[in-house]
């Protein structure tokens, strides 16, 4: 059974990390870069497995680990160290970060300065395509919602247990009323972010619809949809 | 001083299958130095994953490569069964491998075919690809394609495979055999082949394991590494297993060991049959990954280790995909070989490392 540990480690740690993985053996596996959507840095993860060890451990309970090493919130023209020096096979991975992802990655081994992919937009994989933000903005919609709903029913269910802990109590007990009075609140609270969260998403999904559509198309909706608003806007104030 | 000279090898080239590009740097007829140049059909597929969803990526990423087909779909479902939490059913594991060892018998057969053609031999090739059409018919039977399968799912199988067809896969390797016995005789013992083979291209055990080299070429050179050895899935039910390994570091040796391993999988899924159990096939599941999840494994495809990772971000689209294939991994090995080697002995050294570049392209 594979297992996988992730370790995160800062970029002036990565070479005495790689280091001592070579020193103990380990087989270098792969690199790579990822994107982080929320705060546009980057996020590189390299691969080993030492193989003696793995064996070790397939022996006494029958799981071997793949090791990583992540190195996270890489601004994009921020130096990364080359680890070619210990693994020449990075070089491949490393001109790839640079090439699609833009990464500087320094001193590298074999450096193609950016020939080593023939590609037709620069940096592609560091490109956020409208898509990806409004599916990614949808989702977290749809938690926000998922989680108001959560909150409600949780007041609700408080509010119901503290209306029958006066049944049993009588009516007078005036630390239970504040009780259901907070609860109330929470729940009205949490109409209220239903509400929010509701129309967010609708907007959400607006956004993804106009998103995949032609962007002419989706220009002339946005101005409908304006002008729609403003004539709204209008009608309330008269 | 011997004159330098640069060649420019590929990418259009007769001996390359695909289009891989070299810088050669000769001195005389003597290669020097090797630049490796890929990217002349890097198709972007990982950056596919933000427009298909889990699902509709299994057949993209089977269609990474049209020889480790198979292979590429397993490792995909497998890393994503992993990140969703997700444990097949015995069946699963033991059909996926049993199309698995299956693809490699094949894309061996379809690389001796390769070598054969190299060194003049046509009969041989012939010999080689006639037996290699066998597997494709069985995939044919049993999946209904020759080379993209599409029986993987993320959660188990798109349909099952019958006993009976299982044991007709038995029965078709058996009958395979002697041919193929004497496909190798002919490969390893005969004077063309072994003068075309024998000291070209030597990598010793240090420098392969210094160059991280995976696969058959690694293993030709004494590196005892082959992810199957962890027992991963069905393999943990193998009675044995042991890498194949040469010591020689020459295009001889990697010869040897793809021959060999050849019988090795014959005999895998012959044991897999007879164990197969019957839990069923799993189904499709739901798209669910926690954001930030990550799934990530380590297969064995015909070339050497294939490394899957995938992370979730809360949609059914993938965050990351990320494969590695074995050929990107060996491009440093075969920079190393071609060093110090005859410029006539180039194309059968790439050959030997049997690099894949649409796997490298993907």
């Amino acid at each position: 059974m594979q297992k996988a540990i992730y370790t995160t480690v800062g970029i002036d740690e990565l070479l005495s990390h790689v280091q001592a993985l070579k020193g103990v053996g380990a087989r270098f596996v792969q690199m790579h870069a990822e994107r982080n959507v929320d705060d546009g840095t980057y996020r590189l993860v390299y691969t080993f497995i030492n193989v003696r060890a793995a064996q070790e451990q397939i022996a006494q309970d029958g799981s071997y680990a793949i090791e990583n090493l992540v190195v996270e919130g890489i601004d994009q023209y921020q130096e990364i160290p080359s680890i070619s020096s210990y693994y020449p096979a990075v070089f491949p991975f490393e001109n790839e970060a640079h090439d699609l992802f833009g990464l500087a990655i320094t001193d590298m081994q074999i450096d193609f300065k950016g020939f080593f992919y023939q590609v037709s937009t620069a940096e592609p994989m560091s490109v956020i395509t409208p898509e990806v933000k409004a599916a990614r903005e949808k989702a977290m919609k749809v938690r926000a919602a998922a989680e108001a709903k959560a909150r409600k029913a949780a007041a609700e269910k408080a509010a119901a247990a503290v209306a029958a802990g006066e049944g049993a109590a009588g009516a007078g007990d005036a630390a239970g009323a504040a009780v259901a009075q907070s609860a109330a609140a929470t729940g009205s609270d949490a109409q209220h972010d239903e509400a929010a969260a509701k129309a967010a998403l609708k907007a959400a999904e607006m956004e993804a619809k106009l998103a995949a559509m032609d962007p002419e198309k989706a220009a002339k909706v946005r101005a409908a949809l304006a002008a729609k608003a403003a004539r709204d806007k209008q009608k309330k104030e008269a | 001083m011997a004159h330098r000279s640069v060649i420019p090898f590929g990418p259009q080239h007769p001996v390359l299958p695909e289009p891989l590009h070299l810088d050669l740097v000769i001195e005389d007829d003597r290669v020097i130095e090797a630049i490796p140049q890929i990217g002349f059909v890097h198709r972007g597929l990982e950056k596919l994953t933000e427009k298909r969803d889990m699902h509709q990526f299994g057949y993209i990423a089977e269609r990474i490569c049209g020889i480790c087909a198979v292979g590429h779909s397993y490792g995909y479902a497998s890393a994503c069964e992993r990140m969703l939490g997700i444990e097949v059913p015995g069946r699963v594991q033991y059909i996926r491998t049993i199309l698995h060892e299956l693809s490699r018998i094949h894309s061996h057969l379809l690389w001796l075919g390769l070598l054969a053609d190299a060194f003049g031999f046509e009969a041989l090739f012939y010999r080689s690809w006639t037996l290699r059409e066998q597997i494709l018919k069985i995939f044919e039977s049993t999946c209904g394609g020759r080379v993209i399968l599409s029986i993987n799912e993320i959660g188990g199988l798109k349909h099952d495979i019958e006993d009976s067809e299982l044991a007709g896969i038995v029965q078709t390797l058996d009958a395979m055999r002697p041919d193929y016995e004497a496909l190798v005789h002919t490969f390893l013992d005969d004077n063309s082949c072994g003068e075309r083979l024998h000291g070209v291209g030597v990598i010793s055990k240090k420098d392969a394991l210094e160059l991280s080299m995976v696969g058959p070429f690694g293993r030709a050179s004494g590196v005892d590494y082959d992810v199957r050895m962890f027992g991963d899935g069905a393999y943990a039910d193998l009675a044995a297993f042991e890498p194949i390994v040469a010591t020689d570091g020459d295009c001889y040796a990697r010869c040897q060991v793809r021959c060999a391993e050849v019988t090795q999988a014959m005999d895998i899924i012959k044991e897999l049959v007879g164990k197969i159990p019957h839990d069923g096939i799993g189904g499709r599941t739901k798209l669910t990954p926690a954001d930030g999840a990550r799934g990530e494994v380590v297969i064995e495809q015909p070339r050497g280790e294939a490394y899957y990772y995938v992370r979730g971000n809360g949609t059914k689209n993938l965050d990351r995909f990320r494969v590695r294939t074995p050929t990107s991994q060996n491009l440093a090995g075969l920079t190393h070989a071609l060093q110090g080697v005859l410029l006539a002995n180039v194309p059968m050294i790439i050959l030997t490392i049997d690099p894949c570049i649409s796997c490298t392209e993907r």
